[in-house]
């Protein structure tokens, strides 16, 4: 008996450090993986994004605002961090993340609208993009947040990446530079060149009463947080509503709520406030591959309209700055 | 509780010390600790159905007592009815009451009589047909005077509920299982070890393979109007590799826990899958059900004794019967049928008993004689899958119809999301690895047990890591074990 329990804690202990090792190395590696997921993530920690200008967001941020065209009207290096499928308080965190690792930058256009804030809970989209960082606080604080780790992955080697063969694969070969499936994103901008996919119509199928958006709480005190913070750190923060294809409006049942708070958050804080979601291009179905997004020709007619609202604004607040009383 | 979970791995060692540290000074003592921690296993799920394995454990314990000082045959015979009834007619009531209610139901409309039933809704209590059939086996065997009862309640107790073979299996004899309960276990390291190795294969074939391969076939059967006869074939694979992963997997957990506690269960899976014939798969597949069956009902209906009809009709019974013992659909009942008539022109020519050896024992490869039965006999096994898995016969028989059809020759494809293909391609490469494991190991009680006869010590120790990583990272989205819902 003594030697099996003997064998058995050798056993554990060898197996605990050889996961240790192994995590590590897949944790290097993800760390350097440019896989779509973890394009962005990689580039803001290795702190090779350092942008003038940065779109954040979620998906409606990640499609439809494109930096080459944001790049050309507004000639300075802007870098899009859209988080797909996520709200806003993970977006929050990259934030945060990105300025740990990268040089703060001049403008910030954050795309607002409906689903932004809802309450941070339930499942986070592509959680396992986030393994390689749950050493860093701010991301093990907010992931705790959602589902997706549990406390095994948060504390024992190798759990985080449980059931995750892809992810260990591209960490290991990421390690000795052999990249799988390199992301095709420009500046984080993906473009979707796609033509009107049909979902909407299952939608109004499905949601025939419309659809409810929360405005919570916790959100809320976490995006007058971040305005505070971009104001103490001379940011110019921007805040976007996008297009949606306007169909979809009757059914955006807190529509006029969700306006009303971000002109309330623009009026309290000084901060201009974009609405497009009922610019004319929203009435034109062949720029938008769904409801919420526009396709690659809708991007690039809203970056462009979007750079040149924000060329004036920027002269305009430069021009504030210039005249205010010392 | 589940074996791949983690209750499951704090309870074991607490159960394992105080086995053998605390009562390991008495008999007794060690006997009633099983039971304690059999009934905290069961009543993990659902602590009110302990009462009815306690019940059934009583009525079997005091008809065993009472037929032992019984002489008259008529007597002896109603008590045996009385087990009987009372252990199917749980069985009965439970797993089948909606299904016969259902029929008749159909079975009226048929001739224009609508009938407004009660139907129940009726939760099935976790491994009710296993331990159904092992208490029986007691009564049946005490009954024909095989066995000896047993006057140690706690000891019955223990043999009724033992948590490792409980709610899966394997299905024990009383006369196999019992009287390790009356002799004093001593702790063997060699068997320990052999233990934790099976264990750490069977959580392997249940969370690398089975719960991988589950999320393929649930994807394809679940909308297999959607895919062409090349991906339904993929689908009946993967289904073909879950079944068995969850199943064996399972068992060999059970197998491998048991002998953490010094018993020894008996073989429930023998490398099903290189069976040169369906007779012969028919011994390799979930061997414990399939001895109860010839034991206690193929034999007592005359087994191939008689004419040709008798056993052709003995054939029929216990396949359908067999089916029928793992759900209430008739799904089962034509899986247990097919794999009939896949039987009977084996028994027919007496062929029944032609392949008893191991497959190419002593040889890396089988010879070309060999692969074609072995790829014949699985095929005809992956076929009669989509009748166990399918929701229903219509289903079953659509999946079918696609399956021959010109598409059959198309490339498989059932998402368009390039993560799921590499995920799957994964899974397919890991299911290669496993068989190929699994004919290294054919000539072992179970496929893992080889790297035992590897000398260096390190080496096995290396083998041993390599599988845990691999259990961790390629596991699955955990999926409940197939064979709980039997």
């Amino acid at each position: 008996m003594k030697k099996f329990i003997t064998e058995i804690v050798l056993l554990s202990l060898l197996s605990f450090g050889a996961f240790y090792i192994f995590d590590k190395a897949i944790t290097k590696g993800l760390r350097q993986s440019n896989m779509l997921i973890y394009d962005n993530l990689t580039k803001i920690f290795n702190g090779k994004i350092n942008a003038d200008l940065v779109i954040n967001g979620s998906s409606k941020a990640y499609v439809q605002v494109s930096p080459r065209i944001v790049d050309s009207v507004l000639n300075l290096n802007s870098y899009n961090l859209g988080l797909d499928g996520t709200p806003f308080v993970p977006q929050k965190m990259q934030y945060e993340l990105y300025e740990m690792f990268n040089t703060s930058p001049k403008y910030i256009i954050q795309i607002v609208g409906s689903g932004a804030m809802t309450k941070p809970e339930g499942d986070l989209y592509n959680y396992i993009k986030y393994a390689p960082y749950l050493d860093l606080d701010v991301v093990r604080e907010t992931t705790e947040l959602y589902n997706g780790f549990s406390f095994f992955d948060y504390n024992l080697p190798l759990f985080k990446y449980s059931g995750q063969p892809l992810e260990v694969i591209d960490g290991v070969l990421s390690l000795v530079d052999i990249h799988i499936a390199p992301s095709t994103l420009y500046k984080g901008y993906l473009e979707q060149n796609m033509s009107w996919d049909g979902s909407f119509d299952k939608f109004k199928e499905t949601h025939k009463d419309g659809i409810e958006f929360e405005l919570d709480e916790t959100a809320r005190k976490l995006f007058e947080e971040y305005i505070i913070h971009c104001k103490k750190n001379n940011i110019n923060l921007f805040l976007v509503n996008p297009p949606v294809y306007y169909e979809f409006i009757p059914y955006d049942k807190d529509r006029d709520k969700l306006i009303d708070y971000y002109t309330h958050i623009s009026n309290k804080y000084d901060i201009p406030y974009l609405d497009f979601s009922t610019d004319e291009i929203t009435f034109d179905k062949k720029y938008f591959y769904n409801s919420q997004h526009l396709n690659s020709k809708g991007a690039e007619l809203f970056s462009k309209k979007l750079s040149i609202e924000l060329k004036d604004r920027a002269i305009e607040q430069e021009h504030k700055s210039h005249t205010r009383p010392q | 509780m589940y074996f791949n979970s983690i209750d499951f791995a704090v309870f074991l060692p607490i159960v394992f010390i105080l086995y053998w540290f605390v009562t390991n000074k008495s008999l007794k003592l060690q006997n009633l600790l099983i039971v304690v921690a059999s009934y905290v296993f069961y009543g993990w799920w659902d602590w009110r159905f302990l009462s009815l394995m306690l019940f059934s454990t009583i009525v079997d314990y005091s008809v065993g007592r009472k037929l032992q000082t019984e002489n008259n045959d008529t007597k002896r015979k109603i008590l045996l009815w009385i087990s009987i009834l009372v252990n199917l007619g749980f069985l009965g009531f439970f797993k089948y009451y909606n299904f016969f209610l259902d029929n008749f139901v159909s079975a009226f409309s048929l001739f224009g009589t609508d009938i407004q039933p009660n139907s129940l809704n009726i939760i099935l209590p976790v491994g009710i047909s296993f331990y159904t059939f092992q208490t029986l086996s007691y009564s049946i065997d005490v009954y024909k005077r095989k066995l000896e009862p047993t006057k140690d309640f706690i000891a019955f107790a223990a043999f009724v509920s033992f948590f490792p073979q409980l709610v899966a299996g394997p299905i024990e004899r009383a006369t196999h299982l019992l009287p390790q309960f009356y002799t004093k276990r001593t702790f063997d390291y060699s068997k320990a070890v052999d233990g934790m190795r099976q264990i750490l294969w069977g959580l392997f074939k249940k969370v690398v393979i089975a719960d991988n391969c589950a999320e393929y076939a649930n994807m394809i059967f679940n909308n297999s109007a959607d895919y062409s006869g090349s991906t339904l074939v993929l689908g009946a694979l993967f289904f073909t590799f879950q079944i068995y992963g969850d199943f064996s997997g399972y068992s060999d957990i059970a197998i491998g826990t048991s002998r953490l506690f010094g018993f020894d269960l008996m073989q429930n899976f023998n490398f099903p899958y290189f069976s040169r014939d369906i007779a012969e798969f028919w011994r390799r597949w979930h061997i414990s059900l399939s001895t109860w069956f010839r034991d206690y009902l193929y034999i007592p209906l005359g087994g191939s004794r008689g004419g040709i009809w008798m056993k052709v009709r003995n054939t029929f019974i216990i396949f359908i019967v067999s089916g029928f013992w793992h759900g209430a659909n008739w799904t089962f009942i034509i899986w247990g049928a097919l794999n009939a008539v896949y039987f009977l022109p084996l028994l027919l020519t007496k062929n029944n008993r032609n392949n008893l050896d191991i497959v190419a024992k002593g040889r890396y490869l089988p010879n070309i004689k060999e692969f074609s039965l072995i790829f014949l006999t699985f095929s005809l096994t992956v076929l009669a899958w989509i009748f166990f898995r399918a929701e229903n016969i219509e289903h079953a028989f659509s999946y079918l119809s696609t399956i021959f059809s010109s598409t059959l020759f198309s490339v498989p494809h059932f998402t368009d999301s390039g993560r799921i293909q590499y995920e799957s391609l994964i899974t397919i490469f890991s299911v290669i690895i496993f068989m190929i494991i699994e004919w290294i190991g054919r000539e072992e009680q179970f496929a893992f047990a080889k790297v035992q006869k590897i000398p260096s010590k390190w080496l096995r120790w290396i083998i041993y890591i390599l599988f845990m990583m691999a259990i961790i990272v390629l596991s699955g989205q955990s999926q409940e074990f197939i064979y709980f819902q039997f």
